[in-house]
């Protein structure tokens, strides 16, 4: 470098695509890091580096210290953290100073790992070009993981920020060598306090107003089995605007394809199709309930079944109005599926 | 009329939350109607910018005192505008660099765009508004991650909330009194009620866009925090072949900075011949050199906010002082008609009275 004021050439910074977060103590954490090696004379096309630090700044200085290039964050794409350290409350400082930091794009993603997020980084994935491209593909959002809210750092602070909702995370698993979007992660404000399964997050998704959402299988009874692809989600609520006794009313209406049946009845008239739609109508409806009351249990709301309410509300929201109101309602359910569609073979 | 205010425009409406949204409509109609008394004066005064006006109705000294004042506030507001854009510029584009090489750079362009006089000063404004304005594809983004419910309730504030609102947002608007003194350039002077109307509500249809793309894509403490909501929007936009589009468009903005600031300059310049009373081409190359100095002066962030805000006020007062022209003009015109031998008490009791009655009214 000539003088202190110049910027630096592209080949002298290290580009960091990704970044996990582990917990040490109260104070401490870890921190990896992964950027792309340019050079096509390594061997291994992705340098990792792991430091302890209580400020990102520190560990930033600390990883410059230790690369031959100056680390930077204008390229980062994935945030990961161990599900310890969501738990203990930790992780809204971070996202708080990425949000702050003009350099960091407001499209980078958020995860959570279920045991050690650094691990997740430096892993050989012998069968993947570079690990950075890897991760970042895979928090990119696609039909098949539509259960999965691919939380950006903008959603989750406007989420974690605005009392009427509360953020959901995706949450990694490694089974065998390989990183698995499997569950969601609920949070209470800035604390993972629980995790969603799948079916449960793409009804969540649903829920939240989300038009496609992923393929889902039913058990209807122990021989039954039906697997639907939705065309379209759509979702209305009313409310009775009473603060008192709240009541909200769910719709649900879905579009939807038949993909698979396995059971006793042959489906061979609209009259079969109808009785179907009728039984996975029942059992979405409890599951729906079911979630409800877990949300109610967990005193968290990812879906933000409470706007109606402050649509209609003067004044001040409060995270306390929120749980009052949640702890009060009573939420009807209807769900409605139609569906349009069989395949192509009768 | 839109600058750095644009940028920044919803965090200053930020006190009365998501019902911010349809403020900009209220601010439309406060600047249509304010328009018409400085219209309806400078009618009168076909000839003659502003500046020639408070010389003719104060007198002399008196008018040269006002527009002397006129011209420090003009200073400071130009310099402010400048400052601010050249910080986020520095936040954005270029974090390791100082920025005396921008600010130069920027000044030189707005002396040569305000050299030509106000001709090639309009022109470029409308060049700028045509590169700016396409910028309103980039809110596609921010809009798709949202939600859209926020746009209710509209009235969730209280009377306080709505005042701290209007006083921090307003100052985004103000820009159009200019119109006062480039009044005698304007070739069709008849029109220029609707043309001026018709460019209120262009700029307010912006101002509108940008502050329902925030309420449905924020949240509200993100309203309250986030510095330049207009950057935030602009950071989540992803395109395939192009990244980091924040920088292009925050970079482009400076179309918009730079038709203020021309314009300002050569406002300052018309003002500073007309207390001189002769032309000079050096009176503009010594105004950009004073508030590149003024831009340069080391002032803590919380002196600068106070100069600059009491400098936002100002150009409130000045959006009403045409009000109190026309009144001066009213009873001076009538004192030419009328008896000459009444004394002068009698005329200023009278102008009292009437802007008692002013005031009073506006109550």
């Amino acid at each position: 470098m000539e003088s202190d004021e110049t910027q630096p050439a592209l080949e002298e910074l290290a580009m960091i695509g990704v970044i996990a977060f582990d917990y040490i103590d109260e104070k401490k954490m870890k921190m990896t890091v992964i950027a792309p090696q340019p050079s096509p004379d390594a061997k291994e096309h992705t340098q990792s580096y792991t430091i302890e630090a209580t400020l990102i700044t520190e560990g930033l200085v600390q990883i410059s210290a230790k690369a031959d290039r100056m680390a930077s964050l204008s390229q980062l794409r994935v945030v990961l953290f161990s599900e310890e350290f969501a738990k203990k409350g930790k992780m809204i400082e971070i996202v708080h100073y990425l949000y702050r930091d003009a350099d960091v794009r407001e499209t980078v993603r958020l995860g959570i790992v279920k045991d050690n997020a650094g691990d997740v980084l430096t892993a050989d994935y012998p069968d993947k070009p570079n690990t950075n491209v890897y991760l970042t593909n895979l928090f990119e959002p696609k039909l098949y993981t539509t259960f999965s809210p691919f939380t950006d750092l903008h959603i989750f602070i406007a989420k974690s920020t605005d009392p009427t909702i509360s953020p959901t995370v995706p949450y990694l698993e490694v089974t065998e060598g390989q990183p698995e979007i499997s569950k969601i992660a609920l949070f209470d404000g800035n604390h993972m306090v629980d995790t969603l399964e799948q079916d449960d997050g793409k009804l969540t998704q649903a829920l939240s107003g989300m038009k496609k959402i992923a393929p889902f299988n039913f058990n209807l009874s122990e021989e039954e089995v039906v697997a639907l692809e939705f065309i379209k989600a759509d979702v209305k609520y009313k409310s009775n605007n009473n603060f008192d006794s709240p009541k909200i009313t769910i719709k649900l209406n879905l579009e939807s394809a038949l993909d698979e049946y396995k059971g006793p009845i042959k489906i061979t008239s609209s009259k079969d199709l109808r009785k179907l739609e009728k039984s996975v109508e029942e059992r979405l409806e409890m599951k729906i309930a079911e979630l409800i009351a877990k949300f109610k249990k967990d005193k968290v709301d990812p879906i933000g079944l409470l706007e109606t309410l402050r649509m209609k509300h003067q004044g001040k929201w409060t995270n306390e109005l929120t749980e009052q109101l949640l702890e009060k309602a009573k939420f009807d359910v209807v769900v409605n599926i139609e569906i349009v569609n069989i395949g192509a073979v009768k | 009329m839109i600058a750095m205010g644009l940028l920044s425009f919803p965090y200053q409406l930020s006190a009365v939350g998501y019902s911010q949204w349809w403020l900009p409509i209220f601010f439309g109609i406060i600047a249509n109607v304010t328009i018409i008394p400085m219209i309806w004066l400078a009618g009168k005064y076909k000839e003659d910018s502003l500046f020639k006006i408070h010389e003719i109705l104060f007198g002399r000294i008196m008018g040269k005192t006002i527009n002397m004042v006129l011209i420090i506030i003009g200073c400071i507001l130009m310099a402010a505008t400048v400052e601010r854009y050249l910080e986020m510029i520095q936040l954005v584009a270029f974090p390791y660099r100082t920025l005396t090489g921008p600010l130069i750079m920027l000044m030189l362009v707005a002396v040569f765009i305000a050299k030509r006089g106000i001709k090639s000063v309009a022109r470029f404004c409308i060049i700028a508004f045509f590169l700016t304005s396409p910028m309103v594809y980039l809110l596609r983004w921010g809009l798709e991650e949202g939600k859209i419910t926020h746009l209710l309730p509209l009235f969730n504030f209280t009377g306080k909330e709505f005042l701290a609102a209007t006083k921090e947002g307003y100052s985004s608007i103000v820009g159009y009194e200019l119109l006062m003194f480039y009044f005698p350039y304007i070739i069709n002077q008849k029109k220029v009620f609707k043309h001026a109307s018709i460019g209120i509500w262009i700029s307010i249809f912006f101002y509108f866009l940008i502050s329902m793309v925030s309420v449905i894509h924020f949240s509200e403490w993100q309203l309250k925090n986030v510095l330049y909501p207009v950057l935030n929007l602009f950071k989540y936009v992803e395109l395939s072949f192009l990244e980091k589009i924040d920088t292009i468009g925050i970079t482009f903005w400076v179309f918009l900075i730079l038709s203020t600031v021309s314009a300002y300059l050569w406002v300052l310049k018309e003002g500073i011949e007309s207390l001189r009373s002769k032309k000079h081409a050096a009176h503009l190359y010594i105004i950009a050199v004073i508030i590149t100095v003024m831009v340069f002066i080391p002032l803590s962030q919380s002196q600068e906010e106070k100069i600059y805000g009491h400098a936002f006020y100002a150009s409130y007062a000045l959006i009403l002082w045409p009000n109190l022209l026309s009144l001066v003009h009213m009873i001076k015109s009538r004192k030419g008609r009328g008896s000459n031998d009444k004394s002068k008490m009698v005329y200023i009791c009278c102008l009292f009275n009437r802007l008692f009655r002013l005031y009073v009214g506006k109550r």
